[in-house]
């Protein structure tokens, strides 16, 4: 290594370091940051029975998304709370069997006023719901593109089995 | 003896003039890689990395997956940074190493790519299967097909790298194998925009990623192949080959555009014949002779297929040089006496250096070499230490033959040299020697900066 022929004064060996340190910070705090708040989750977890169930359609602003699981759906239904997180907010209903396994989740609530949330939602929740309803929990794989309403659906779906234990 | 002598058509000849020193510190070199770190983790957490840590397993592993990812990015970044050979950073720590913080940051890379892809795979199979994890992976989502060929590619690499499996190839084949890891690394690109989540879902993110990733490639193209391409278009002739000893020859390459040329002796070159078939192939060969405007000379020992090429190059043949590169140079030197040790073809830099000292450094040679047979240049040697109040002790036969277990043992070094703790040493040869060398200087009281190792090109 060469030695320097003069030694360097102190604050030409620091700036740098504090120069790209404060890009670096600075650059960081301008990134999206869904991490911070995704599972804001909002209000109580109600069950319901399925013959008190009330028309998705009231409760649902947006386009239900549903899928049937194997199994018939006889046991409760729990509406879970409002996940909020950067998008808007994602709720969801799971159904069980009589032996207190998931067999069906639909997603009352989810972000859909502009054409890309509607977009990534549309392709991105049925297959949530599919794969919640195969897996029998909320340890579901994320769909690219969909992470923070793969990060929403699992708080929510976690939140109602935390509070309906098989 | 061949020196370069000065033909009639020059007028004069004169040694080249020194590169400029170059002003970047350590301490740049670390904010450097400090910011790309921050940067890099900060991205990972505030996308919600640290979050996801021990949350389910499956959030935790994809966490780590991404983490890993960006790590192995970050190292392969690093590493291609090295590989533009920029001034700024060959002038102050050399190219050899360089080409060592290379290798460190290609097995670093290794490392978090093999993370990466079994955090991956943990975390694909908790919903679906470690088989359909796999197949998911290496197929079915978006680009994974292409980055399962680059995480092939890259890992081959590393492989042959790894000194078990680099001493069993020849360079050419490693060289060749090593080239391809510049589509591993462009095939794994897409997945990280397109699937990586951190990027997918960040505009401003994704920006910044594209944009180094841009301005990387436009500094190696620019850096590396530009100055290729400059060293194309400006070939040297060989216009001198001797026989020095067995297997070592030595070669002179001239041409007109040494004149506006910078080098100085210790330094070495990556060169090249525009021979059909050899064009590709570099060999690293250090000067043996203080380089002039007259030519740059090289000892040349055959040691695999493309140095054999060397030895036996034809005059006038067209070589293509880059460089100079190596930071072992006379500029070590301020107005202490000096000892150079050369092992084996190591007496070439050792030659050069030695060319450019003054009688005031009192130059004392060791010159280690394992048969009578491969030594070369001696006469050449002693006139030259002898020109500058200096001398030459030679040290010949294998290390079974010697009389002493270590021949460069303090005790044996300050007998030859009873003043070496007032002296820099400079050091060439193989990687063992080096060891040897700087192990028994600084036990005979010389401090670490002023030893000075240039490890043994050919």
């Amino acid at each position: 290594m060469v030695v320097v022929s003069k030694k360097p004064t102190l604050g030409r060996q620091i700036f740098p370091a504090v120069a790209l340190t404060v890009v670096g910070v600075g650059f960081i705090s301008q990134l999206d940051n869904p991490g911070g708040d995704v599972v804001a989750l909002e209000g109580a977890i109600g069950t319901v029975v399925p013959s008190t169930l009330v028309t998705n359609t009231t409760l649902a602003p947006s386009p239900v998304i549903s899928v049937e699981g194997s199994g018939t759906c006889d046991g409760d239904v729990v509406t879970g709370p409002t996940a909020v997180f950067k998008w808007g907010s994602l709720q969801l209903q799971a159904s069980f069997t009589k032996k207190n396994v998931l067999c069906n989740v639909t997603v009352l609530n989810y972000p859909n006023e502009d054409d890309k949330s509607l977009g990534i939602n549309e392709s991105a929740l049925p297959v949530y719901n599919q794969e919640a309803i195969e897996a029998g929990s909320a340890q579901i794989a994320v769909v690219s593109g969909a992470t923070d309403s793969w990060r929403a659906y699992t708080a929510g779906l976690q939140a109602i089995l935390d509070a309906h234990p098989a | 003896m061949t020196r370069p002598t000065p033909t009639s058509s020059e007028s004069q000849v004169h040694p080249l003039p020194a590169l400029q020193e170059s002003r970047v510190l350590d301490t740049d070199v670390g904010a450097v890689i400090g910011a790309l770190t921050l940067i890099v983790v900060g991205l990972w957490s505030r996308h919600g990395g640290v979050a996801d840590l021990g949350d389910s397993a499956a959030k935790t592993y994809m966490s780590l997956a991404q983490l890993t990812g960006l790590l192995c990015s970050e190292a392969g970044l690093l590493g291609l940074i090295l590989i533009t050979r920029t001034p700024l950073m060959e002038r102050r720590y050399g190219l050899d190493r360089m080409f060592n913080w290379h290798r460190l940051l290609g097995e670093a890379m290794a490392i978090f790519l093999a993370l990466h892809i079994a955090f991956s795979v943990a975390a694909w199979a908790i919903p679906s299967g470690t088989v359909n994890a796999i197949q998911s992976l290496t197929g079915e989502e978006p680009y994974m097909a292409l980055t399962s060929v680059g995480s092939v590619i890259i890992l081959l690499v590393t492989i042959s790298s790894l000194k078990l499996f680099r001493n069993k190839l020849s360079y050419e084949m490693w060289y060749f194998v090593h080239l391809t890891a510049y589509f591993g690394l462009a095939a794994s690109f897409s997945h990280q925009i397109v699937l990586g989540t951190d990027f997918a879902d960040d505009s401003l993110a994704r920006g910044f990623w594209v944009a180094i990733h841009v301005a990387l490639i436009a500094w190696i193209i620019w850096s590396r192949w530009g100055r290729f391409f400059v060293a194309v278009a400006r070939p040297l002739r060989v216009s001198a080959v001797t026989h020095e000893a067995e297997g070592i020859t030595s070669i002179v390459l001239s041409g007109t555009h040494l004149r506006k040329a910078k080098a100085q002796g210790g330094q070495f070159y990556l060169v090249r014949q525009l021979v059909k078939g050899r064009w590709w192939q570099s060999n690293p060969f250090s000067l043996s002779a203080q380089p002039t405007t007259a030519g740059l000379r090289f000892t040349v020992k055959s040691r695999g297929e493309s140095s054999n090429a060397f030895t036996n190059i034809a005059l006038g043949t067209r070589v293509i040089v880059e460089g100079p590169y190596g930071v072992c140079t006379p500029d070590v030197v301020n107005s202490e006496k000096v000892l150079l040790v050369g092992g084996g073809i190591g007496i070439g830099p050792v030659m050069s250096f030695l060319e450019q000292l003054k009688p005031e450094h009192e130059p004392i040679v060791l010159y280690r070499v394992s048969s009578e047979q491969e030594m070369s240049h001696v006469k050449e040697l002693e006139a030259l230490a002898a020109a500058r109040s200096g001398s030459v002790h030679t040290l010949v036969g294998h290390r079974a033959t010697l009389k002493v277990a270590d021949p460069f043992s303090s005790d044996v070094l300050l007998k030859a040299v009873p003043d070496l703790a007032q002296r820099v040493v400079i050091v060439a040869g193989p990687e063992s020697m080096v060891k040897a060398v700087q192990r028994g200087a600084r036990a005979a009281g010389v401090p670490a900066e002023n030893i000075h190792a240039e490890r043994a090109w050919w």
